[in-house]
């Protein structure tokens, strides 16, 4: 939320009074043939199209059906096409024929398609964007893309084609306060958000969308009574279509058009989920180790990140301006997983390895750094011994015997967890050590975990210092673009951090191995398979 | 929007309280000219019970000499002690002290109605200066008095009472609040400049002890509502946030409830709002002089009976 102008309020609102909406829509056959193509394969696959054999192939032709959509970008733009999708769309052709002959034909077909179009580089979308520009004098303008990745590229494609000052912008810029003399909307309406329709901020929004997609959004009503009989009516809206929504529907047989909800890729939770943790296993870094309840967070830039839901996380929240700090510093802060929203940007340790307090607390922690840590280890190592052999329970009801006064299974499996330092009170602590036979170590050992704490918040201080010193610097309208901005902490070994904006987060927790909480990784379900190195 | 913060200001059975809540493409000054229609659809309501002119004047006829008074001439604030009765004019009158004796000791004598503009200061013991032309009570008092018109803008402002209050973001509500500079036209083409702090007189963004007739509460901050600031005539949420969070504070007030459309938050707090139609709602629907709602803008607008 950030400090808008009088003036620029009242545009805001001269928008939403006499915005309206016109689609256009766009016939490019070669590009029609492949996505239909692709939709009767799968329905023609019927539940196989979710084996092994099909659904990596099927989720890269999908996503570049998606992006082609959702983008102004040439059909071989590498950013959205590689010649290895095509390699494997051959070769799969040619397993298909000893191993799902009936399916050859078919997938015979879909290969022909994908070939034509990547050795078309036709851009039907630019070639409309092109026109609409030139007919209407369009200046002024910005032109909205779901997918804040494809931004640069869109931007240097249309850059030397439309001579006017056009804006790339994404749905979250689109909540700021700029206003525009007309929007262009790439894809269906039903992909972005109410608002881009409800509050406008331009006074002409153009939907341009491939002619076989059935977009069948129309405008909701907000509340169960309104006052001035609701959404449509009042915001005076003129809105191609009436009750389908989109006049060409009615022109569309089956088989001839694809459900928009279809070509959106759709976010499959636990398979992310699964697939981090397969990983880790099938490693053998996970055997023995501690899992946590974690939620999964949907990171820009086709990643994701596990958070432990009891944990605090750095994020730059550019919408804050909450309480009396009104400062720029306010933008940096940690705030609990819970709290995390979709929009926030999460600061994620990309360089420089592990979690990026504890390389620093060590520093701080000097000479004493190794003793203390192992000292830590030992305890705690032990405690989850005694938890493996006898259970959570026993060993708090042993430890309540023994005096402690918070021992319960929650706090027990946090004391044993690597995240905790330890408990608060040196009575609980004096009880896991009697409990443990370590009963002399306990002032030496609490002394340690004492230093580690301070170090600790010393550490988180001091990172927090310097990045506030990048983000201040930092141009931040970049991050709000792209959803990404790496910042390098000033020191040697400091590493690099990344502030990633968080695009969706997991309805449930998973248990996840610790080793993975707070890493970034490539998504599971990235039908596309970019690769970046940043977050191998 | 004004004229919601005026009418539900001035609307409310003892039994019945109204909800307005608004789906806006913007929040921004929303909840600033919800709440300035809010105070001055108040403002022409005095603050107490007027005591009549002789029980006044009686009042002061019996404090102790030397206590700490405050003395409005014309749109200005004067320090002033308390100096006795005397009879003038064979007409019985107070006694003020404006200045110190090493300055004079200018004393003012005033009669029943003069007497008025003059009340007991809660600043305890006080020295009075040499010489004192005061402090203008009102700073921009054109601006004022055309928008309250037929109100004393100086009881105005010298007066406390909680009409509004508006939970939302503070810091930038702080910013609309005090920054926008605002005009009001006059005679003659010329125009009076003020602040939206100038009629709302938020008590967060005044110095301690100053007279107000708004407050804000931001939707993180612990603080709670005092024991004299229960029930405002109005309780603006500015963003869904602060409807979900903080509604039950206000639970005594005419509610005003901003959904900002691109607000993370809007769907949630809009289905606060429908649960709360569908289950508080009377059958009665409210009969108000409301102007029609503006294109861009949805409302729902109902009664709720009062806990």
């Amino acid at each position: 939320m950030k400090y808008v102008s009088f003036s620029e309020a009242g545009k805001i609102y001269e928008c939403g009074s006499t915005s309206r909406i016109v689609r256009h829509f766009v016939n490019y056959p070669e590009f029609g043939q492949f996505c239909l193509r692709l939709k009767q394969f799968e329905r023609l696959l019927g539940e196989a199209s979710g084996d092994s054999f099909w659904r990596p192939l099927l989720l890269k032709l999908k996503h570049y059906r998606f992006e082609m959509c959702a983008s102004p970008l040439p059909f071989d733009h590498p950013a959205v096409f590689s010649p290895s999708l095509l390699a494997l769309l051959y070769k799969t052709v040619k397993q298909c024929r000893e191993v799902y002959p009936g399916y050859v034909e078919h997938l015979e077909d879909l290969f022909l398609c994908l070939k034509t179009l990547a050795e078309s580089a036709a851009n039907p979308l630019l070639d409309f964007l092109t026109g609409l520009f030139n007919r209407n004098g369009m200046h002024k303008t910005a032109l909205l893309l779901k997918e804040s990745r494809l931004i640069p590229f869109t931007e240097k494609i249309i850059q030397p084609v439309i001579y006017n000052s056009v804006d790339c912008i994404n749905i979250q810029q689109y909540r700021g306060s700029k206003c525009y003399q007309a929007v262009v909307v790439i894809g269906p309406a039903k992909w972005y958000p109410e608002f881009i329709f409800s509050a406008p901020r331009a006074t002409e929004i153009h939907l341009l969308n491939y002619k076989w997609i059935m977009d069948k959004w129309k405008p909701q009503p907000v509340f169960v009574a309104s006052f001035n009989n609701a959404g449509e009516e009042s915001s005076g809206q003129q809105r191609a279509g009436n009750e389908a929504g989109v006049p060409e529907a009615k022109k569309l047989t089956a088989g001839t058009y694809i459900d928009c909800d279809e070509i959106l890729p759709a976010i499959n939770w636990d398979e992310i989920s699964s697939g981090i943790s397969k990983r880790h296993f099938q490693d053998g870094t996970g055997a023995g180790y501690e899992t946590v309840e974690a939620k999964l967070f949907l990171l820009e830039g086709l990643a994701a990140v596990f958070l432990d839901g009891n944990a605090k996380v750095l994020v730059i929240d550019l919408d804050e301006d909450e309480g009396d700090d009104d400062t720029e510093e306010a933008r940096v802060k940690r705030i609990p997983t819970a709290a995390v929203q979709e929009g926030m940007y999460l600061l994620l340790r990309t360089s420089g390895g592990g979690e990026y307090i504890v390389p620093l607390a060590d520093q701080i922690l000097g000479d004493h750094a190794r003793r203390a840590r192992e000292c830590q280890k030992r305890w705690k190592m032990l405690l989850r011994e005694q938890v493996n052999s006898k259970g959570t329970q026993a060993v708090a009801n042993s430890l309540k015997f023994l005096g402690s006064v918070k021992a319960n299974e929650t706090n027990v499996r946090n004391w044993m967890g690597e995240r905790n330092i330890k408990p608060a009170d040196y009575n609980d602590f004096e009880t896991i050590m009697k409990l443990l036979k370590m009963e002399k170590d306990a002032p030496e050992y609490w002394k340690l975990a004492e230093a580690i704490d301070e170090a600790h918040r010393k550490a988180g201080f001091h990172i927090r210092k310097l990045l506030l010193k990048q983000v201040l610097s930092a141009n931040l309208s970049v991050l709000e673009k792209t959803g990404r901005m790496d910042f390098e902490l000033e020191e040697e070994d400091g590493g690099s951090l990344t502030a990633f904006r968080v695009t969706g987060i997991s309805p449930s927790s998973y248990i996840v191995p610790l080793a993975k909480v707070g890493h970034p990784f490539e998504r599971e379900d990235d039908g596309y398979g970019h690769d970046d190195p940043s977050l191998r | 929007m004004i004229k919601l913060g005026h009418v539900l200001a001035k609307t409310g059975e003892q039994d019945k309280r109204l909800i307005a809540g608004l789906a806006i493409p913007a929040r921004a000054y929303a909840a600033c000219l919800a709440a300035a229609g809010g105070v001055m659809g108040r403002a022409s309501i005095r603050v107490n019970g007027p005591a009549g002119e002789e029980e006044h004047f009686n009042n002061l006829c019996l404090l102790e000499y030397g206590t700490s008074l405050n003395y409005i001439t014309g749109n200005r604030k004067k320090k002033a002690i308390f100096a006795g009765v005397t009879t003038f004019n064979g007409e019985l009158r107070i006694k003020i002290q404006t200045e110190s004796n090493e300055g004079g000791g200018l004393t003012e004598f005033l009669n029943k109605k003069m007497a008025l503009a003059v009340s007991v200061a809660s600043d305890g013991e006080i020295k009075l200066p040499k010489k004192q032309s005061g402090y203008k009570i009102v700073t921009r008092k054109a601006f004022l008095d055309n928008l309250l018109p037929g109100v004393d803008t100086n009881t105005f402002a010298l007066s406390s009472r909680l009409d509004c209050v508006i939970t939302g973001p503070a810091a930038i509500i702080r910013r609309e609040v005090t920054d926008t500079v605002l005009a009001v036209k006059l005679r003659r083409g010329k125009f009076a400049e003020g602040t939206f702090q100038d009629l709302l007189r938020v008590r967060r963004f005044l110095f301690e002890g100053k007279a107000y007739r708004t407050d804000v509460y931001p939707v993180s901050g612990s603080r709670q509502p005092g024991n004299g600031c229960t029930s405002p005539a109005v309780a603006i949420f500015d963003g869904a946030l602060a409807f979900l969070k903080c509604r039950d504070m206000w639970a005594g007030s005419n509610w005003i409830v901003l959904l900002d459309r691109t607000d993370p938050n809007f769907w949630d707090g809009a289905e606060a709002l429908n649960q709360d139609y569908i289950k508080n709602r009377t059958l009665k629907n409210p009969e108000l002089d409301m102007p029609p709602v503006l294109a861009g803008i949805e409302m729902i607008l109902y009664e709720v009976e009062r806990q």
